[in-house]
C-alpha cells in the first residue's frame, strides 16, 4: 500500500508535490529473529560541516522510535552535517507561525527542522516536518507523511533523505539497505539491514559459508554464492516472498555474481571449462555464453553504470590486476598499475571511477581510481580491507574490516575525510553490499 | 510324592539345560573375540608391512592385486548373479577397510592428506609429490574409492579471487592424480576459498597451514 507524500511548500519548484513511498518493500520476508545491534561510530570528520538544528516534534515522546532523534542521527553519523545545539528555548516550535526567528538567530542557528507526529482516529500516524531557513525567515521544505506506527523509523530516514538532499544537493541513502555475511562458529548468516544497520534481519542461514551477495539494481532479489551443497553455487533470492532458485549449478566453482544495470543478465564466474573465467546468464538462467577466454583467472566482474564495460580481476599478467572489456567480450586493457595485487573493482554510481582492493606492503587496503588515470589514492589504512561497495549516491564506500580481531563493517567517505565503523554484539561480519536508491523516493 | 520326584527331575533337567546354554553363549563369545583380535592383528600387521614397503614393492604389490582382482572378475563372470553379488560385497567390505586403515595409520603415506602452497601460487611444491604419488596408489589400488580435493587459501584478499586460486590449487592435485593414471570421474576438485580457514591465528604460520589442498576420501573417512 502506497503511501502519500503531500508537499506543505514545494521550494523552488524543484522538488515534486506529491511523492510516494513503497511500504511494502520495507517489509522484510524472513522470518522474525535476534537482531544484531549494529551503531555506527563516525572516526574521522568533514571539516565543512553543514550546521542543522532538530528540534524535538511534538507529541513524538509518545512513540517508541523519536523521529527527531533517528533524523539527527541519521544526518550526523553521515559526517556531512554537525547537529547546532541552540540551548534551552522552552517549548519547541511545532508550526512555523510559533517560530521566533530572532531567538534562533542570537542562537546562531542557520537551518532548524520542526515538525509534529499526530495520532489519527484510524490508528495511523501523520508525522510532518519543515525545514525553515533561519536567514530568510522562510521554510525551505516540508512534507508530510501518514504511515503506521511501525513505519516510524523509515519515515524518519525518508525525512534525512530530504534533508540531505536539500543541504547537499545529492540524494540521500538512509533509506536504502544494505546486506552482508554474518559468521559465526558453525553459521553462517545473510543479513539484510537499514543502511544505519537498524532493522537487521537474516534471509538465509546454514552452516556452510555465504559469499559474494549482490543486490539487483531494482532492490527486489540479492544474489549470492552459498556452499550449502559442499561446493560453490550461485542462487538468486526474491526478498518479497524468500523464494529462490539456483542460477548456476555447473561442474566446478560457480560464483561472483554481478547484475547487468537493467537486471536482464548476470556475470558470474565458473570454472567448468577449467581455471576461473567469465560468463554472462540471462537473470532467469535461460541462457549462457562465455565472455573471456584467458588461461588465467578471470573473476569479479563489475557492469558500468551504462551497461557498456565490465571491469574485472585477472591474473593474465602474472599477478591480479584490474581489467577493462566491452560488456560483449573482446579485448580486456589492464587498468591498475600500482603494486602487484588489486582486485575487487566497483564503478562509483557516476561511472567516472572505481574503488578496488590494493595490497600495500603487506596490507590490503581500499583504493579509488579515475578511469582514464593510471593512479590510484588509497582510502583506508586497515590491515585487510576488503569488499568495497558504493553507496548508491557514490559519497561512501562500505567495506568490510577488522577490528579488535573481529570481522567489522566500516565506511569511508569517496574523498576519505569521514570514517565510519559499524560495530555489533557478536559474530564476524563481512562481504557487504550496498543495494539500490529506492526507486519510489 | 511321585509327582514332587517328578518336579524335581524336572527342574534339574532344566537347570541342566540352562547351564550347558550358558557355558556355549560362553564359547561362542571367546571364539568370536579370538576371531576379532585375530582379524584386528592381521591389519596391523598388514598396515605395518604395507608401510615398510617401499613405492616400487608396493608397485608390484599393486599389479599383483590388479591380476588377483582381474581373475576374481573373470571367474565370476562364469557365475550367475546372485553368486555375482555374494562375492562383490565382502571385497568391497574389504577395500575400505584397507582404505580406512592406511589412512588412519601415521606410518602409512597416505595419513598426510595436505599439499601446501606458497603466497598466491597453486603450483605443487616437490617436496609434496611423494605424497600425491602416495594417494595416487591408494586409489589405483582401490578402484572403488573416490577422492575429493578441497582446495584452500589464507584470509588475505579478495574473497572471489580467492575461491579461484584455491580451485587452481585443487586442479593443481586433481591434474597431478590424473597424470598417474586415476581417472577423472573419480577425482572431485573444489575450492572452499578462504571460507574454512583451519588455523585462525593472523600469522604467517596460519595463513601458511591455510594455503592448502586436502585430499579427502568420501565413504571412508
Amino acid at each position: 500500500m502506497p503511501i502519500m507524500l503531500n508537499a506543505l511548500h514545494a521550494s523552488a519548484g524543484r522538488r515534486q508535490a506529491l511523492r510516494s513511498l513503497g511500504a511494502g518493500a520495507l517489509a522484510l520476508a524472513a522470518p522474525g529473529f535476534a537482531r544484531a545491534a549494529l551503531t555506527i561510530e563516525i572516526i574521522g570528520g568533514n571539516s565543512n560541516q553543514i550546521p542543522i538544528t532538530i528540534l524535538p516534534f511534538g507529541n513524538e515522546e509518545r512513540q517508541k522510535d523519536k523521529v527527531s532523534e533517528i533524523v539527527q542521527a541519521d544526518l550526523v553519523r553521515s559526517g556531512w552535517f554537525r547537529s547546532h545545539d541552540v540551548g534551552n528555548i522552552g517549548k519547541p516550535p511545532v508550526e512555523p507561525s510559533d517560530v521566533d526567528w530572532r531567538q534562533f538567530g542570537t542562537r546562531g542557528a542557520t537551518n532548524i527542522v520542526i515538525g509534529n507526529v499526530v495520532e489519527r482516529s484510524d490508528g495511523k500516524l501523520a508525522v510532518r516536518f519543515r525545514l525553515m531557513d533561519v536567514s530568510k525567515q522562510s521554510q525551505r521544505t516540508g512534507f508530510s507523511y501518514t504511515v503506521g506506527v511501525e513505519q516510524l523509523r523509515a519515515t524518519a530516514h525518508k525525512i534525512a533523505d530530504v534533508l540531505y538532499e536539500e543541504l547537499t544537493g545529492e540524494a540521500g541513502v538512509f533509506s536504502t539497505r544494505i546486506c552482508y555475511v554474518v559468521k559465526a562458529p558453525e553459521r553462517f548468516e545473510l543479513q539484510v539491514a537499514d543502511a544505519d544497520g537498524g532493522n537487521a534481519d537474516f534471509i538465509l542461514a546454514h552452516r556452510e559459508p555465504i559469499i559474494s551477495p549482490a543486490w539487483s539494481p531494482d532492490g527486489t532479489r540479492i544474489a549470492y554464492v552459498s556452499f550449502e551443497r559442499r561446493k560453490p553455487i550461485v542462487f538468486v533470492h526474491s526478498l518479497a516472498d524468500g523464494s529462490r532458485q539456483v542460477l548456476a549449478n555447473f561442474e566446478g566453482a560457480n560464483s561472483s555474481p554481478a547484475w547487468s544495470p537493467d537486471g536482464s543478465r548476470l556475470a558470474i564466474t565458473l570454472t567448468r571449462d577449467g581455471v576461473a573465467q567469465i560468463y554472462v546468464m540471462a537473470a532467469d538462467g535461460s541462457s549462457i555464453s562465455r565472455l573471456t577466454n584467458s588461461q588465467s583467472i578471470d573473476t569479479e566482474a563489475a557492469w558500468s553504470p551504462d551497461g557498456r564495460t565490465i571491469l574485472f580481476t585477472s591474473d593474465r599478467g602474472g599477478s591480479p590486476q584490474i581489467y577493462r572489456m566491452p560488456s560483449g567480450g573482446g579485448n580486456a586493457e589492464r587498468v591498475t598499475f600500482e603494486g602487484n595485487y588489486n582486485v575487487t573493482p566497483r564503478w562509483s554510481p557516476d561511472g567516472r571511477s572505481f574503488c578496488f582492493i590494493q595490497r600495500n606492503s603487506g596490507r590490503y587496503n581500499v583504493a579509488v581510481q579515475e578511469l582514464g588515470s593510471r593512479e590510484a589514492v588509497l582510502l583506508t589504512d586497515g590491515r585487510n580491507d576488503s569488499s568495497p561497495t558504493f553507496a548508491p549516491n557514490g559519497r561512501m564506500i562500505l567495506y568490510a574490516s577488522e577490528h579488535n580481531k573481529r570481522g567489522v563493517l566500516a565506511a569511508v567517505s569517496r574523498d576519505g575525510r569521514i570514517k565510519q565503523r559499524f560495530s555489533d554484539t557478536g559474530g564476524n561480519i563481512r562481504e557487504p553490499a550496498w543495494g539500490p536508491l529506492s526507486k519510489s523516493r | 510324592m511321585k509327582k514332587l520326584i517328578l518336579l524335581m527331575l524336572a527342574s534339574l533337567l532344566v537347570t541342566g539345560c540352562a547351564t550347558q546354554d550358558v557355558s556355549e553363549q560362553d564359547k561362542a563369545a571367546v571364539e568370536q573375540r579370538d576371531l576379532l583380535e585375530a582379524q584386528r592383528k592381521a591389519e596391523e600387521e598388514e598396515a605395518r608391512r604395507r608401510a615398510q614397503l617401499s613405492r616400487e614393492q608396493e608397485e608390484v604389490n599393486r599389479r599383483l592385486d590388479e591380476e588377483r582382482r582381474r581373475a576374481a572378475e573373470e571367474a565370476a563372470k562364469a557365475r550367475s548373479d546372485a553368486e555375482i553379488k555374494a562375492l562383490q560385497n565382502p571385497s568391497v567390505n574389504a577395500s575400505s577397510l584397507d582404505i580406512r586403515s592406511q589412512l588412519k595409520d601415521p606410518n602409512s603415506a597416505v595419513s598426510k592428506r595436505s599439499v601446501y602452497y606458497d603466497f598466491d601460487r597453486y603450483d605443487i611444491r616437490e617436496d609434496f609429490t611423494p605424497l600425491v604419488e602416495a594417494h595416487a596408489n591408494l586409489l589405483l589400488q582401490n578402484a572403488s574409492a573416490k577422492a575429493r580435493i578441497e582446495g584452500n587459501c589464507d584470509e588475505r584478499g579478495s574473497t572471489e579471487y580467492n575461491l579461484a586460486l584455491g580451485q587452481r590449487r585443487a586442479d593443481s592435485v586433481k591434474r597431478a592424480l590424473m597424470v598417474l593414471g586415476v581417472p577423472a570421474s573419480r577425482i572431485e576438485a573444489v575450492s572452499y576459498g578462504e571460507e574454512k580457514p583451519k588455523a585462525l591465528g593472523q600469522d604467517e604460520d596460519s595463513y601458511a597451514e591455510n594455503r592448502r589442498s586436502d585430499i579427502m576420501y568420501p565413504g571412508n573417512e
